[in-house]
């Protein structure tokens, strides 16, 4: 029925197209390189959406309607054309290369700049690049071919969070995640999900098909503007808009996907388990002198543990996930315009299964952004974004009840009764009762809205700009256990939580464009903004129902929970940002921003942040001509000062906090904290090179930097015995220090096209001051080590005189005893570099891109091995490996001898320290747009279908599910989750699989 | 042009009017200075640090006494590597609970020393001879358990020996933070001692919710008992069973799990619906109790400890097998029928939201019983009238066995045993008592909780 309801619709659009022509044109498009013919070139009436593509001659014929007298041709790599048609009815012209990534307007902070002059160091990407593959959140669109960010899912869940480090972790405590801008809205980021799960994404409820293009702010010339706010990169986010005097143009598509698991591992089958727990019962000679003899221990693990229909030979594994995830997406968008007024108009709706059993996303969502120009003194713009996601969830993955969870059981249990009822006897709760009896759902629906007005004091020079923009997240969860289950014991219990984020920003700046002669070119904005969010909760919990039937806790007979809490915050900013240019390669750039916050202490808090940039466009100097191969060459430099404040309201304040004795209230002495307290900083240096050569055929640039983070925020810790945990000070410093590099070619041009795209990023990050080390579970921070590098006793083998593990001590011996072992960096979860490498190929309509993503020297603890893979230490299923374990005296194993209840060799160590580094093609993308004399004939202007694989292939040496992991936990404070990276704990693997699709445009 | 001019001059008024918007105050949190200003904000510090030390014993420091004390009563199916490592008696520095022990008690330790230096604010003297009471009882107590599970047991040569820190001044801002190092043994249980003796002087006698005298006095004989003052412990127990105030219940199995306090509840930690220490993972409930209601039967308790423990006639052993609802549970012991039920199970956490078993009367007569014993054995006289095969026997028919006639030491520390398994009491026990347990020597290290690792990597004076 679904399907047939999305066809409906495509075939709905497709049945509104109309056609216009009043004049026929016809001519041939030919290279100028080589003269050969280009075929796929748009051609288009200006002002219109009339419009051809050349065929595989290079030939074409368009009807131009009455009053048009441009035509426009255009194509990918090529300079575009504008050709007079007054009073001709042939045109044939050639085309060149172009610097295609210089003419480019790229949108930084509070306005739009050339490309070519700028000074700090961007990354793009454009709208039509997220297309090439579908992608239900647009970060995952960035993966891989940003240089400086580094991307990585947390876990194969849907609408979990994902980790973005622009050029490194700046911050213990603080935040890391960028800023992001949409259309000039500071927009939420955090996660509101609640605490027993783990973080949620909020920013999946925007449509990637909406966005028009991606710019990611990193170095500090180009973050400055965002001031105390910038110091992680900020992603600015521009919407699609329609154009003044286009006619209405549709773009209709559908894509269609089936996911599996990437990897699964091989655990222990019936057999192999009864014969490793029966080894690992003897070893420990269990049963004393009862009346159980050597070679009896699978009769005595079954006796003691299992029950007697405990005869099968369950793949707990497979039960976890569906066969397959199976997800469809449609999108509408018009767009178009005329005279003094543009719109666009989109509308997507995506529906997406997990890859777990019970883990699903559905999203609607729908856009209207529109322009109106009132007279040349005055225009306005409004964009309203209204989206909602449902979300199935299961629960986090240190819970029994999710299902990774069911790894654990024993393969010799069954799964299921024979009445068909998920066998409520196995070892450990059997997550399929959740699967079957339990609800949990979130319900989330932002609003995004802006409203802005120009005033255009002196037009073309000088513009007051005021903007009004609201993101109003609200996000409800709703869970329902069943008796059934264990956390819905014992007669049902019930959450629901409701979380509501306003923020409202106000912002008035004065943008100052002035050429003075030919040669100076001034830039000049300066304004404030002013941004209050309030965030609010409500939680019930309730128990006691009379039947699973009743799903809301109008059933529930018993109140267990309940609270509400509000926070606001609110940032009061100034600031000035002047862009100079001199003969057009000289430029000079500087930003100044003072933030006011409400998070600091009234003698703290204001900040100031600014930075300077420079530049030198030397291909434009007369003396480059002797060098005509060079294209475009522009060295540049920055230096400034950023901040952050990611931090929880009041945190200066010397707090208690409501904290009762059944019902008696009180409270509690719950914070203390420094009325001092301030921003932290970040002071970046970036020098950098923009390339072109050969008529840019050979395109890049390249970047080092150096941040400095300094009057660090950091939650210290301090004696318990002082009744708190911790304080919120500024100390210490860090550092991350890196060079990026991003080259693009055409090495093959003409009907057959090939582009390259490479790049990749070293960074290195090192903490430079701390008072006291912390320790986060596996993970630490200490002066002189990256942040989180990996600290636990070194495991040194198996003694093969007795199956013992074997740890290291300070002195470098070997010992059986954990308390003796020394805990040592054993590794870091930072990659020494990461990156991307995409070729793309066309020919004709067709069009294969091949995208290779790569992280390389980052290690990843396997947290779950102290349960799956300690040779039989419990009862827990095992992974394959472990049947290497130690047998008899002599035996050479990593794997020390079974023994059940006792810990050998059980403990955190290096014994599950991997190799994180991995290779993945992670989209490989096949099209066909069909040529124009077909689509035509369905009365479209072009039609394209694809198919696209994602994850085909990764080359890694990682043994967990999959290397593109990191534990977010439960319960976790900031501090926790930027310490705690790179491991693996019951993760659930990255998705795997194809999508088809269709775009049609009309 | 003019209308725009209009609209400049709103924008330039909004933004003027910003500034003072940066001053936001919490709304769901209160500064502490204007907090503790009042009578009832200490009242509010007060129940907070009765809630913290319930958090404390039920979650941490009951399993402690009991697990860390375990040689084999119970099998423990669960996979918790608190309790593994606790029943193991393989404690590391990085062990949880004995973090959230430390935790938990200090801040309620605060809130008590938080009250004693605003107490001046009180006008009502009824008032504030109670709250001063409270806190010295729970700031003794917590010091008290603290010492007992992190420093050497009381004995030979302990006097002297590390403990914990001695916390007796308030923190309520970054001046008040201090680095203490480790107080001796005895330095802390001066402390206490003046602590409990105060709160006992302090607190009334018909107080059922928080601490009366009598618990204040109970847990003074827990005290001399530990020292081994013997006539002290003896009249303290004295003193609260002679009070009249209590009175062993007719049927043990009622002696657990009330809403309502029993009779022989001296003190319990309140609990109801609005609390979540049972329910949460590390109560007692979920691993003890097995029924279609409650519990993840990870506590199985062996037939081999049943048999060895209870006659067949004793009401405090007896099993009921083959129960289908939670409501049928009427005896201290049930063959488990919750899900992946192992065996049998006790019935002394069976609900999630009912008081806190802490101080029995059952246990006063056993230490009077015991202290009196050991008067008597060294030729002292003994306190009170009842002699300790009294005692004895006033236990012994609660539990429907039949009056013996003399008792040694031995039988009443059985008795003990028998009577307070599983409550939080058997590792203080057996360090008095000197008793091995397993291969351990009743002074062991291995019997110690490590300091926290969070807390000496903070404090370098540890």
């Amino acid at each position: 029925m679904k399907k047939s309801i999305f066809l409906l619709l495509t075939l709905g659009y497709v049945s509104m197209a109309l056609i216009y022509g009043q004049k026929t044109i016809t001519g041939v498009v030919v290279s100028a390189d080589d003269s050969r013919a280009l075929p796929g070139v748009t051609v288009l009436a200006k002002g219109t959406s009339a419009g051809v593509i050349t065929d595989a001659n290079g030939n074409y014929s368009i009807q131009v309607p009455a009053g048009v007298n441009t035509l426009v041709f255009s194509f990918v790599g090529m300079e575009t054309r504008e050709v007079d048609i007054t009073n001709q009815t042939e045109i044939n012209i050639s085309m060149s290369p172009v610097a295609m990534d210089l003419d480019e307007v790229v949108v930084v902070g509070y306005g739009p700049r050339s490309k070519r002059d700028l000074t700090g160091s961007i990354s793009s990407i454009s709208g039509e690049d997220m297309q090439q593959v579908p992608t239900t959140t647009f970060e995952s669109a960035l993966q891989g071919k940003t240089s400086g960010v580094l991307m990585t899912s947390t876990t194969g869940k849907l609408g979990e969070a994902f980790n973005i480090r622009v050029r490194g972790t700046n911050s213990i405590t603080a935040s890391n995640q960028p800023l992001y801008v949409v259309d000039g809205i500071i927009i939420a980021n955090q996660d509101f999900g609640i605490n027993t799960n783990q973080p949620m994404n909020p920013l999946i409820t925007l449509d990637p098909n909406d966005i028009k293009s991606i710019q990611v702010l990193k170095d500090a010339s180009a973050s400055a503007i965002y001031g105390s706010r910038g110091a992680n990169g900020v992603v600015i986010i521009t919407t699609k808009s329609g154009r003044a005097g286009q006619k209405s143009r549709i773009d209709v598509g559908y894509s269609y996907s089936t996911r599996q698991p990437t990897n699964q591992i091989e655990m222990l089958n019936a057999a192999e388990y009864l014969e490793l727990l029966g080894e690992a019962i003897e070893n420990v000679d269990y049963w004393g002198d009862e009346y159980y003899g050597p070679g009896d221990g699978e009769q005595a693990i079954r006796d003691y543990f299992f029950w007697p229909r405990d005869t099968a030979d369950t793949d707990w594994q497979a039960l976890a996930f569906k066969d397959q995830a199976i997800s469809h997406e449609t999108y509408l968008n018009i767009s178009g315009g005329n005279e003094n007024s543009a719109y666009y108009a989109g509308l997507s709706y995506s529906d997406q299964e997990g890859l777990l059993i019970k883990n699903n996303l559905k999203r609607a969502s729908g856009r209207i952004n529109l322009d109106h120009k009132v007279n040349r003194f005055f225009d306005v713009s409004a964009k309203v974004n209204y989206a909602q996601t449902t979300l199935d969830r299961v629960a986090d993955d240190n819970a029994f009840a999710t299902p990774m969870q069911l790894i654990a059981q024993a393969p010799i249990t069954p799964a299921y009764l024979e009445d068909g009822e998920p066998n409520p006897d196995a070892i450990y709760f059997n997550s399929l009762l959740a699967e079957r009896y339990n609800k949990s759902q979130v319900i989330t629906s932002r609003t995004m809205g802006s409203f802005q007005a120009n005033l255009n004091i002196i037009p073309e020079v000088l513009k007051l700009t005021s903007l009004v923009g609201v993101d109003n997240f609200h996000q409800r969860e709703e869970e329902r256990q069943s008796p059934k289950t264990d956390d819905g014991q014992p007669a049902g219990n019930g959450t629901w939580r409701s979380v509501a984020n306003n923020s409202l920003q106000f912002d008035n700046y004065l943008t100052l464009n002035k050429d003075f002669g030919k040669v100076h070119s001034l830039n000049v904005i300066a304004g404030m903004s002013f941004q209050q969010e309030d965030f609010s909760i409500g939680s019930i919990q309730a128990k006691t129902y009379p039947s699973d039937a009743f799903e809301d806790m109008a059933g529930a007979s018993e109140n267990s929970f309940f609270t509400s809490q509000k926070t606001q915050t609110t940032f009061l900013s100034y600031f000035a940002t002047a862009n100079y240019k001199l003969a057009n390669r000289y430029l000079i750039s500087g930003s100044y921003r003072m933030d006011g916050s409400s998070r600091f202490g009234e003698d703290s808090r204001f900040g100031n942040f600014y930075s300077f940039s420079g530049g030198w466009v030397v291909s434009e100097e007369d003396f480059m001509e002797r060098l005509p191969w060079i294209f475009f060459l522009k060295p540049k430099a920055s230096y400034g000062m950023t901040g952050n404040a990611s931090i929880a309201d009041y945190s200066y304040m010397n707090l208690v906090d409501a904290w009762h004795y059944t019902t008696e209230t009180g409270f509690y002495a719950s914070q203390i904290g420094r009325s001092d307290l301030r921003w932290e900083k970040t002071a970046q240096l970036d020098v950098g090179m923009d390339f072109g050569f050969l008529k840019n055929r050979i395109s890049g640039e390249f970047d080092y930097y150096l941040k400095k983070t300094s009057d660090m925020l950091l939650n210290r810790a301090i004696p318990m015995s002082n009744g708190y945990i911790s304080i919120l000070e500024n100390v210490g410093e860090m550092e991350n220090e890196g060079f990026e590099f991003v080259l693009n070619a055409t090495p093959v041009f003409g009907n057959f096209i090939w582009n390259v795209s490479f790049n990749i990023t070293f960074n290195e990050n090192v903490v430079t001051q701390l008072i006291e080390p912390i320790t986060v579970d596996q993970s630490r921070v200490e002066e002189g080590q990256p942040i989180g590098f990996f600290y636990m006793p070194e495991y040194a083998g198996v003694d093969p005189d007795n199956g013992d593990a074997l740890y290291y001590t300070e002195t470098g011996e070997t010992t059986n005893d954990y308390a003796e072992a020394e805990f040592r960096n054993v590794g870091s979860p930072h990659p020494d570099y990461y990156g991307g490498f995409i070729n793309s190929f066309s020919y004709k309509g067709v069009a294969l891109n091949v995208f290779f993503q790569f992280v390389q020297g980052n290690e990843i603890y396997r947290f779950q091995g102290i349960y799956t893979s300690n040779n039989a230490g419990g009862l827990d299923n095992q992974t394959i490996d472990q049947m290497e374990r130690w047998q008899e005296p002599g035996d050479i194993t990593d794997v020390p001898q079974a023994r059940l209840g006792e810990d050998n060799g059980g403990r955190m160590s290096s014994r599950w320290i991997e190799d994180g580094s991995y290779i993945r093609l992670k989209d490989v993308s096949l099209s066909y747009t069909l040529p124009a004399k077909i689509s035509r004939q369905f009365y479209v202007e072009r039609i394209k279908v694809y198919v696209s694989g994602l994850n085909l292939w990764t080359i890694t040496d990682f043994e967990g599910w999959d290397p593109e992991v990191t534990k977010t936990g439960t319960r976790q404070s900031q501090t926790q989750l930027n310490i705690s990276q790179g491991v693996e704990y019951y993760a659930t693997p990255q998705a795997r699989g194809f999508t088809f699709g269709i775009n049609v445009t009309l | 042009m003019k209308r725009y001019i209009f609209i400049l001059l709103i924008i330039v008024g909004t933004i003027s009017a910003c500034t003072e918007k940066l001053d936001v105050i919490p709304t769901d949190s209160q500064n502490i200075e204007e907090a503790l200003s009042t009578s009832d904000g200490l009242k509010s510090l007060r129940n907070s640090s009765y809630a913290y030390a319930r958090r404390n014993y039920t979650r941490y420091m009951f399993h402690f006494a009991e697990m860390l004390a375990d040689t084999g009563e119970i099998w423990f199916t669960g996979t918790y590597e608190e309790l593994e490592d606790l029943q193991n008696k393989s404690l590391v520095p990085t062990f949880m609970w004995g973090e959230y022990a430390w935790r938990y008690s200090y801040r309620a330790i605060n809130g008590c020393n938080l009250i004693l230096e605003n107490l001046d604010i009180v006008e009502d003297d009824v008032t504030r001879s109670q709250l001063e009471g409270d806190a010295r009882f729970l700031r003794g107590i917590l010091h008290f358990d603290l010492t007992r599970f992190f420093g050497l047991p009381y004995g030979t040569g302990a006097m002297n020996s590390p403990a914990v820190p001695l916390a007796t001044d308030g923190v309520m801002s970054a001046d008040d933070l201090t680095y203490p190092s480790r107080a001796t043994v005895g330095e802390v249980f001066t402390q206490v001692e003046a602590d409990l003796l105060a709160a006992a002087d302090l607190l009334p006698v018909d107080e059922t919710f928080f601490a009366n005298r009598y618990a204040a006095m109970a847990m003074l004989s827990r005290y001399y008992l530990t020292i081994g003052n013997f006539e002290q412990a003896a009249a303290m127990a004295d003193s609260v069973i002679e009070s009249g105030m209590y009175a062993l219940v007719g049927d043990v199995f009622y002696a657990y799990n009330q809403s309502v306090n029993s009779t022989e509840d001296i003190m319990t930690w309140a609990q109801s619906e609005l609390d979540n220490e049972g329910a949460n993972n590390d109560g007692m409930t979920p691993f003890f109790a097995s029924t279609n209601a409650n519990g993840r039967s990870e506590m199985v308790i062996t037939e081999e400890f049943l048999a060895a423990t209870y006659d067949a006639e004793d009401a405090r052993g007896i099993v009921q097998y083959g129960l289908t609802s939670h409501s049928e549970v009427n005896t201290m012991y049930y063959e488990g029928f919750g899900q992946r039920a192992r065996g049998i199970y006790s019935a002394k956490w069976l609900e999630y939201n009912t008081n806190v078993t802490f101080i029995r009367l059952a246990e006063m007569y056993l230490t009077r019983a015991e202290a009196n014993q050991i008067l008597l054995d060294q030729g002292a006289s003994q306190v009170g009238t009842n002699s300790p095969v009294d005692d004895i026997n006033v236990i012994r028919e609660r539990a429907g066995l039949v009056d013996v006639g003399s008792v040694t030491l031995d039988d009443i520390r059985f008795e003990r045993y028998r009577e307070l398994i599983f409550e939080g009491h058997r590792l203080h026990d057996y360090k008095r008592w000197q008793r091995s347990i397993g291969n351990l020597e009743w002074n062991s290290e291995d019997l110690i909780i490590p300091l926290p690792k969070a807390e000496t990597d903070a404090n370098p004076n540890l």
